[in-house]
């Protein structure tokens, strides 16, 4: 494969554009350190790597929020737990939302 | 004779017209969600941070400050000095803090940027890197084999020019300066700006001449 193959737009989805934000704003913040979060990301890609993962975006954006919500989990600002509750909500969330209507979660 | 089950249909229509976001998506939404209800994430923290971008980051930014160091000399010294503050002289929304450096190419050196461990690059300056800079196989071979690399791009250098590979790191960004084209003299920093591309800023094009006039 040539290295050079492209897309020409930045984001494919619109999540890998968010997650770039959230990292980001954190790492602006002082919520995550960049020298750590450099490291975590790079392991995660390596990791992947060795198990034989593509090489593309897809597999990028994945390691990315897999490498995120480990460094969160770590640094105690989201637990899984808490993540897995409030994925479970707006999973209901939308699956309760008629077509059409704004999608949100009940308090 | 199949069985009908208003149930189990109402159940299907509901999934196929909800919009449910992609796994991977979901998930994010749900740390979001956790992160601002703990006061970690302003609440319109992601909404403010990509309209921000769309309006206000790309590589036109980079492109703007190339054009600024090819047209004035003094400036392009304040580039090669110190880049950030540079930067914002051109481009003032930009951010200050990437402790980014300017490397110019010359007729004898090349440059090539590349981030070894991840994928590090000055996004709030020259908008996303594009997916080949974060490929492992980009990360790797930029620093093994660079000639090869390069000539992937079309962009095939002659034997006495060095080439010279920049890692980058958290707190360390680099951008590649092209070297003004030839024919140019007379051309707005518009029009330069045109001529400079996101791939001539990392490195993996060299040769910005133009194929027709300015404009």
């Amino acid at each position: 494969m040539s290295v050079c193959q492209e897309s020409t737009a930045d984001f494919t989805e619109l999540w890998h554009a968010q997650v770039i934000a959230v990292l980001d704003l954190l790492v602006k913040n002082k919520q995550v350190d960049p020298e750590k979060w450099s490291r975590a990301l790079g392991a995660e890609l390596d990791q992947r790597q060795s198990d034989g993962a593509t090489d593309d975006d897809a597999n990028y954006y994945d390691a990315f929020l897999t490498a995120l919500g480990m460094m969160l989990e770590k640094s105690e600002l989201a637990s899984r737990a808490e993540v897995d509750e409030r994925e479970s909500d707006w999973r209901a969330a939308y699956l309760g939302t008629p077509h059409g209507q704004p999608v949100a979660l009940k308090n | 004779m199949s069985t009908y089950d208003s149930e189990k249909v109402a159940k299907l229509h509901r999934e196929l017209h909800s919009h449910l976001p992609s796994e991977p998506a979901l998930r994010l939404k749900a740390l979001e969600t956790v992160l601002v209800e703990k006061g970690f994430l302003a609440a319109d923290g992601v909404d403010k941070w990509l309209e921000d971008y769309s309006e206000n980051v790309g590589p036109m930014n980079g492109a703007k400050v190339i054009a600024q160091a090819w047209t004035d000399p003094d400036y392009a010294m304040r580039l090669e000095q110190d880049a950030d503050a540079a930067f914002v002289e051109v481009v003032p929304t930009a951010p200050h803090n990437y402790n980014l450096r300017a490397v110019f190419n010359t007729p004898q050196v090349h440059n090539l940027i590349v981030c070894t461990l991840c994928s590090c690059y000055p996004l709030g300056l020259l908008g996303m890197s594009p997916s080949w800079y974060k490929s492992a196989e980009y990360r790797a071979r930029a620093v093994r084999d660079p000639r090869g690399v390069l000539s992937e791009f079309g962009t095939d250098l002659l034997d006495d020019v060095e080439v010279k590979v920049w890692d980058s790191t958290s707190d360390r960004r680099y951008m590649v300066v092209p070297s003004r084209p030839a024919g140019t003299d007379d051309w707005s920093k518009d029009d330069l700006a045109n001529l400079v591309t996101r791939n001539s800023m990392i490195g993996t094009v060299r040769d910005l001449s133009p194929v027709g006039g300015a404009g």
